[in-house]
């Protein structure tokens, strides 16, 4: 009878389900019809610390648009999905499409996600706004409504690369030849794609590349990885990096004695608020390479921008008690949603035709976002105006050190104080 | 009278079976269908782990690497080559059997534990080539296959030209799974996989039939891999070859019957659907949809080990058995 | 040459822990019989159960230790009692299976009840180091080292001098025996499971000052136990020790001189070649 049950039990849960959600048509309503938008991160899983963090940012994009009214006068709606690997990210990306009739899609922190995604969304004739994943392949493959408003590929790797190749060895007093650097990363295709970039830029500059290593983020000791760049002693440690094993990293190179003279983290690890902090007045002088990140207010000029953003952190420290600041990730997330909705979408002639919408995102130059730089689309989907800080932590707060015209400080600490050769 | 209702029940299962192709066709749209091409799919490869591990009683946990070989082996070929990838699933399939033939003599004759350990080990080490060789295989980037649809590329435009091949992989797996219970090979297999010694005894040789059986079983699961490829068309190692997708392998042939030729199609056909309902309409809570899975296992393993098939066949004996009674009283 | 010696130390350091979460497994394993491939997962929850000992009540992870190891018995025996036992008899594959499950529902249940974040903490300890010579420690580590190894230890003399130790040890030889003579055998059972999982919570205590806590902390240890228990030939608990400091060894020289990306897949190697070569263990018998 006991066994019974449990088939019963499984039975009911399948039919349940399927019965539960099947249609998800629409009541008509008095009022605008809803525009529906959907949101794909992996909220279980390796990613879903970050995955959960840019779905708490697009809903907050979502609420300050209905507040304003909505896109076009029709109030959107969000629904979310939960992607753990790019299985299911397709599946979930077919669901919203097909299921719940989305037109838009917010995504997806992993690059995996995103093609597995766009493959899905763009024969389908809905948009995939990008802000996480950072693939070539993702504009590369003639896409047509894919659009990514986050750097390309190893372009942040190539912008820290090219700033050592000519700024820092200016102060180091060496010839770019001369200079040794050494790469790290961890192996999802984040890190290899950052990595590639500045691999790239290392060996057109001519300096010397002594050592490249990935790991994996999960790795619990360091010490093999950290004596292998003591081994090297290169000048330079180019790093890519979680937030975890970046602060893992530290601990060992300090312990082993094995830092380089310039550490340069490129990318989500070191750039989040969290490191600098753990890692406490020593973080002083390493540079943290990003997209522009919890810029201060006053670098929007613009007065209704400038409320955007200090209302999009405080929503989101709201929502994550936990947090000191909004990870990078979460920024990236929420100037996504929030410039497609409340500046392209204004824009396109009928929110039901991905090619007005299309024309919109093409057409619709924007001179700065919330993510600190401007919004200018290729034909390729990529935003050209996307663009690599030079930033820098000093007592505790990123500044930004280059390039010239975002920039509001002077690199310190070149060579590092605790520099061990 | 007991082989006859027997007959019924495999009648019965025979038929949805069969029948089961027609379900794609009214469902109400492609994300449905996306899910019945994902069960088939999961109903063919799950069929194929089972072939070896399910009646001999020993548990491959690496099985995600044979479906890795497929999967790259074709998408490389085709994406650099340009070979169709039904010409790439059959040489998917031979650098599988090599590896399996490999894997197999030196792991198959050890015990139990050991043996599902190496499996994993094997797994584990194939996953870190798929992800140094980034000249092969661009590593952790993955590898994605361009939309260009024609019969040549195994690309369709829809989802039921996939549904229609999931589906006859599905068949052609449970319908090998069939002929290997009538077998010799399929009697040894058994009698090793309950006691290796007296089988032995018997003359039989066991490691020839394990590993025969663990390399068909390997070459099944290629072909899976490449289908896998070609429907979802991005692949990267680090999910795809993961102890996760292993997992998946047993976790629906446990659930309908480990060691019958219907139990993994019947495990998928409820599992599949379940796993991704439940993960798309409990997305709110994280971790929720892998809880309840992780319960059901365990439900199902301390209720009902022999998994679900016994259950229902029992189920519909006694409906048999109720029709007969009555067509006795003469009713 | 001193690059090699801090490889050699660091690896040895690593290895410890390993040993001292495995070595639960061998007595669970190789001694009860019992397959747990939840068994990393109890390391993630005395992890998370340090960390808010900390966080709310100040206790560092050493501080906190006692009432941690309870709490770790405690799940041990719930554990052995509402699942375990169930399963004493069945096959493998089953308790396989079965304790997969568990191990999935108890890293979603992490991540439902406290979210994925990394739950660092963060004490003294976490970034003091000794440096003896041309040697640099994480003290941290160090204390681990020697605790897990005091520990392992005093278990191996647990089971060789007491009498509820030669208990164990005739329940693994012949279960049916050991019943024979008097000997309990659903609650030698339960004692041997609730002790390996103290074990490896006390592991993961150990560990909480130099890594985070998170859901899927405790999964690398799953397998990596099993792998140390069967180098180390089941139910052998020096070979438990001696298999776990090879493996910290292995990761590390493997890390060192070919890379990081390598450390598994090396012990994986070594795993499949003490298969093939030599299955009962590097200390098993025959």
């Amino acid at each position: 009878m006991k066994k019974f049950l449990a088939v019963l039990l499984i039975l009911v849960l399948v039919l349940g389900t399927i019965t539960g959600c099947g249609g998800g048509a629409e009541e008509p309503s008095g009022e605008a019809e809803p525009f529906k938008v959907g949101a794909i991160y992996p909220l279980s899983g390796a990613n879903a610390l970050l995955g959960n963090q840019c779905l708490d940012a697009v809903q907050i994009a979502v609420d300050f648009v209905n507040e304003k009214g909505g896109v076009q006068g029709r109030p959107v709606e969000l629904v979310s999905a939960d992607a753990p690997d790019p299985t299911a990210a397709a599946t979930e990306a077919g669901r919203l499409v097909d299921q719940v009739g989305v037109k838009v899609v917010f995504g997806s922190l992993a690059s995996g996600n995103a093609l597995a995604i766009a493959g899905v969304t763009d024969k389908s004739g809905v948009v995939l706004v990008e802000s996480g994943g950072i693939a070539d392949a993702l504009t590369d493959s003639n896409f047509k409504y894919v659009y990514r408003i986050l750097d390309k590929g190893g372009l942040r790797g190539a912008v820290g690369a090219e700033y050592v190749g000519t700024s820092i060895v200016d102060t180091l007093g060496i010839a770019p030849a001369d200079a040794k650097v050494f790469i790290i990363h961890e192996e999802s295709s984040y890190g290899e794609s950052v990595a590639n970039g500045a691999e790239a830029k290392v060996k057109e500059l001519g300096m010397q590349l002594v050592g490249r290593a990935h790991y994996n983020t999960t790795i619990t000791d360091m010490s093999a990885l950290v004596l292998q760049i003591k081994q090297a002693q290169p000048d330079v440690l180019l790093t890519v990096n979680y937030v975890n094993d970046a602060i893992l990293l530290v601990d060992t190179l300090k312990q082993l004695q094995a830092m380089p003279k310039v550490f340069m983290g490129l990318g989500a690890g070191t750039t989040d608020p969290n490191f600098a902090m753990t890692v406490g007045a020593d973080s002083d002088g390493f540079f943290c390479t990003d997209m522009p990140t919890n810029l201060p207010l006053d670098v929007f000029e613009d007065e209704e921008m400038r409320a955007t953003v200090e209302a999009f952190r405080e929503a989101f420290l709201a929502k994550n008690t936990n947090l000191k600041n909004a990870s990078i990730a979460a920024e990236a997330a929420f100037a996504g949603a929030y410039t497609f909705l409340n500046n392209i979408l204004p824009n396109a002639a009928d929110l039901d035709d991905p090619e007005t919408i299309r024309t919109a995102a093409l057409e619709t130059k924007l001179d700065m976002t919330t993510l600190g730089f401007g919004w200018d689309l290729g034909e390729d989907g990529q935003n050209y105006a996307a663009g690599a800080n030079i930033n820098q932590w000093q007592g505790g707060s990123v500044v930004t050190v280059a390039p010239e015209s975002l920039k509001n400080g002077d690199a310190i600490n070149v060579p590092l104080p605790i520099a061990n050769f | 009278m007991l082989k006859k209702l027997l007959n019924i029940n495999n009648s019965v299962l025979w038929a949805i079976a069969f029948l089961s192709i027609l379900v794609p066709f009214f469902l109400p749209n492609r994300y449905f269908q996306d899910i019945a091409v994902l069960t088939f799919l999961w109903a063919g490869l799950s069929s194929s782990w089972n072939f070896y591990s399910g009646y001999c009683g020993r548990l491959s946990i690496g099985h995600a690497a044979f479906l890795g070989i497929g999967a790259y082996s074709s998408t490389i070929l085709y994406v650099n080559y340009g070979i169709s990838p039904w010409i790439g699933m059959v040489i998917g399939g031979v650098f599988s059997a090599l590896a399996a033939l490999l894997i197999g003599g030196t792991t198959l004759r050890l015990k139990g534990t050991f043996f599902v350990l190496s499996t994993v080990a094997f797994a584990e080490i194939l996953k870190t080539i798929a992800i140094v060789s980034k000249d092969l295989t661009a590593g952790s980037l993955g590898m994605m296959i361009p939309y260009d649809p024609s019969f040549a590329n195994m690309i369709f435009q829809g989802k039921i030209p996939f549904a229609i091949i999931t589906w006859a992989y599905m068949m052609i797996v449970i319908i090998l799974c069939v002929r290997l219970e009538k077998s010799k090979l399929g009697y040894s297999l058994i009698a090793v996989g309950e006691n290796q010694e007296a089988a032995e005894n018997l003359g039989v040789n066991s490691t020839r039939v394990m590993l025969i059986s663990y390399v068909v079983s390997a070459v099944l699961t290629s072909i899976g891999g490449t289908l896998f490829a070609q429907y979802i068309m991005f692949i990267e190692p680090m999910s795809l070859m993961s102890v996760g997708y292993s997992v998946n392998f047993i976790l629906y042939a446990i659930a309908g019957g480990m060691g019958t030729a219907f139990g993994p199609m019947v495990g998928a056909f409820i599992l599949v659907p379940v796993t991704n309902l439940l993960r798309g309409y409990l997305s709110f809570i994280s971790g929720l949809h892998g809880f309840v899975l992780g319960m059901l296992l365990i439900i199902i393993l301390l209720f009902r080990p022999d998994g679900i098939l016994p259950q229902l066949k029992g189920f519909v004996r006694k409906l048999m058995n109720r029709n007969k009674n009555n067509e006795e009283k003469g009713e | 040459m001193e690059q090699v010696i801090q490889v050699f130390v660091s690896g040895l350091l690593s290895g410890g822990i390993y040993a001292l979460a495995s070595v639960g497994l061998a007595l669970i394993f190789g001694i009860a019989g019992l397959v747990n491939f939840a068994h990393g997962e109890y390391l993630m929850l005395a992890m998370y159960f340090a960390f808010w000992m900390y966080g709310i009540f100040s206790l560092d992870p050493y501080q906190s230790a006692l009432i941690n190891l309870a709490l770790m018995a405690i799940l041990g025996y719930l554990t052995y009692k509402f699942i375990m036992e169930r399963v004493l008899d069945s096959s493998h594959s089953i308790q396989m299976l079965l304790t997969l499950g568990l191990s999935m529902v108890l890293q979603n249940l992490a991540l439902m009840l406290w979210k994925a974040d990394y739950r660092n903490t963060r004490i003294a300890m976490t970034t003091s180091t000794l440096d003896l010579g041309p040697l640099h420690l994480s003290t941290a580590r160090v204390l681990a080292f020697v605790v897990a190894i005091a520990a392992s230890v005093a278990l191996y003399y647990f089971l060789q001098k007491t009498y509820t130790g030669a208990a164990m040890r005739a329940v693994a030889q012949n279960g049916k025996a050991a019943q024979l003579m008097g000997i309990n055998l659903k609650k030698t059972y339960a004692l041997t499971f609730v002790i390996g999982i103290t074990l490896v919570g006390l592991a993961g205590l150990l560990i909480t000052p130099i890594y985070p806590a998170f859901p899927t902390a405790g999964a690398p240890y799953g397998i990596l136990c099993f792998i140390v228990v069967v180098i180390g030939g089941l139910s052998s608990i020096p070979g438990a020790i001696f298999g776990g400091l090879l493996i910290g060894l292995i990761e590390s020289f493997a890390g060192y001189f070919i890379g990081p990306a390598f450390q598994q897949a090396a012990y994986f190697l070594l795993f499949i070649l003490v298969l093939i070569f030599k299955p009962s263990g590097l200390f098993g018998k025959g």
